[in-house]
């Protein structure tokens, strides 16, 4: 299948530069990242773009480490950061693993290579695997247009099916995620149905724990509609209680009730809410389990 | 390899030109802003081992090639996107006098029967042996997630893929950086 005729395409090397062609182009220029969500809406001519804005050599879009930003630890990704490099970057795969854990299973090495974090948050499919963990890790997104910048939580991102907070003539620029406090542990798992998949479901969470009590936690799950849930009441349970096997599982059955899921073409209801309350039960497992090596 | 100037040409009436290395040779050409970087390698640049196997979401990998040193699918890009790059398809790997230890492997091992998924299949194999020496049985199923084969059942595919770590991490690095350059 081919693309529609496309009129222009530019490669703007700064942030500046881009913001004005957007600014300059309207409702018909589209940004470009990965192209791994993008291209095929192309050659499905679901998107009437005449004008693509390459962003790939926008070097404030590139950004990658730790750093202190008013006194606070955070882990600093530029939209432009690869899924390959969440799923290998020791960085991440030591201190951020809930990240490793969903990038590693998205697509395949050929999207890995190409796919951005930024690309896949502002794309918004429900089941797709990053915006579960940058709820998970309470992240903020900075978004940048002409008239300026604005700062938000993840919380507040996501809109509904594959509609966010971004407006036509802004660009996402970052994403900052606290650094974990000491005890706290975090994971993530998809269910689906071939490697590599997009989710049938899938369960994040991240757990603050002294010895072998949990002090507070977050919990969201994916592949739900219209964006990742919250697990509210599941947290509200487990927050100060001594966790055990039995405790876990109590909580993993609160999980599989309070959120809502739906019948769709990948599966039943039924189905996910079976799978909500095993891998629920298995996803705060490894969470505490990580919580606890890291208070040792 | 020294990198390649982008050729960052506008023609105007949807068109640009651009200027990649590919398997070496430098080639500078007028492309239409939509054109795929897959019909872009088949049609302008006559290289058809790269193949297209499916229409829209990119599942098959039978377009795969090696971009700036990492596999990627060339139907989910824009040919004017690769200006500047270096890529590789399975035309870069080996000659019938000299065949690269992937297609030996795949020709000792019967890694392929009708041969259509064989080209992305190599280019994927090609980045996991770049950097890994001994891989896994697991690693090497974990390589070729974007591969699809309706033929082989995939297992001599995996052999095919050992036979080749075994010949590479048999040569010296010398040997290695040559048949790795990409
Ligand atoms: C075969 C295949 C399998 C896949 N499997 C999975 C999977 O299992 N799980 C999963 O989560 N995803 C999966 N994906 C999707 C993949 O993760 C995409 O990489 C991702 O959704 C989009 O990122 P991108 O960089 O490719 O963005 P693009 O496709 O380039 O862009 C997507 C959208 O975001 C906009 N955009 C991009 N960057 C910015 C920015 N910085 N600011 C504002 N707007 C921006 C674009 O304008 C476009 O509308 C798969 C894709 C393919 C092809
Ligand atoms: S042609 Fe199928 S992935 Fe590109
Ligand atoms: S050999 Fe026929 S598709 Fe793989």
């Amino acid at each position: 299948m081919y693309p529609a005729t496309i009129t222009d395409y530019m490669a703007p090397t700064t942030l500046d530069e881009c913001i004005q062609l957007l600014e300059q182009h309207g409702s018909q220029a589209k940004l470009i990242a990965g192209g791994q969500s993008f291209v095929p809406l192309l050659k499905l001519r679901m998107t009437d773009t005449s004008i693509v804005i390459d962003i790939n050599r926008i070097i404030e879009l590139q950004e990658f480490g730790e750093k202190n930003i008013s006194q606070k630890r955070i882990l600093r990704l530029g939209a432009l950061t690869k899924h390959k490099t969440l799923a290998t970057h020791p960085l991440v795969v030591s201190k951020y693993p809930i990240l490793s854990d969903a990038a590693k299973f998205i697509g395949d090495v050929q999207v890995r290579n190409r796919g951005t974090i930024g690309g896949s948050l502002v794309h918004a499919d429900p089941a797709a695997d990053l915006p579960v963990p940058i709820l998970v890790l309470d992240s903020t997104l900075r978004i940048v247009s002409r008239e300026g910048e604005r700062t938000v939580s993840a919380d507040d991102f996501f809109l509904g099916i594959m509609m966010t907070v971004v407006e036509q003539n802004e660009i996402l620029v970052n994403i900052d995620i606290p650094a974990p406090l000491p005890g706290t542990g975090a994971a993530y798992y998809k269910c689906c149905a071939v490697y590599g998949d997009f989710a049938i479901i899938s369960v994040g969470a991240s757990v603050t724990m002294t010895d072998d009590s949990c002090d507070s936690s977050r919990i969201y799950v994916g592949g739900v509609y219209p964006s990742p849930q919250r697990a509210v009441q599941t947290e509200a349970f487990l927050q100060g209680k001594a966790i055990t096997d039995d405790i876990l599982q109590q909580a993993a059955d609160i999980l599989a009730d309070e959120i809502p899921v739906e019948t769709d073409m990948r599966a039943t209801a039924e189905y996910r809410r079976i799978l909500l309350k095993e891998h629920g039960f298995k996803v705060l497992s490894k969470a505490i389990k990580r919580a606890k090596e890291d208070n040792i | 390899m020294q990198p390649i100037q982008e050729a960052q040409q506008t023609v105007g009436n949807g068109m640009k030109t651009i200027q990649v290395r590919v398997n070496g040779k430098i080639a500078k050409k007028e492309v239409p802003i939509r054109m795929l970087l897959v019909d872009f390698i088949r049609e302008e640049l006559a290289l058809t081992g790269t193949h297209v196997g499916c229409s829209v979401e990119g599942r098959c990998g039978a377009c795969t090639i090696v971009l700036n040193g990492d596999a990627v699918k060339s139907c989910l890009m824009l040919a004017v996107q690769a200006d500047g790059a270096d890529i590789m398809t399975v035309e870069g790997l080996g000659t019938t006098d000299k065949l690269h230890p992937i297609q030996q492997g795949f020709w000792e091992k019967h890694g392929l029967q009708c041969g259509f998924c064989t080209p992305g299949m190599m280019m994927s194999v090609y980045n996991l042996l770049k950097t890994t020496r001994h891989p896994s049985i697991d690693e090497i199923r974990d390589a070729l997630v974007g591969n699809l084969c309706r033929c082989t059942g995939y297992e001599h595919i995996i052999q095919a893929v050992q036979y080749a770590a075994d010949q590479v991490a048999a040569m010296s690095k010398e040997e290695r950086d040559e048949i790795f350059s990409y």
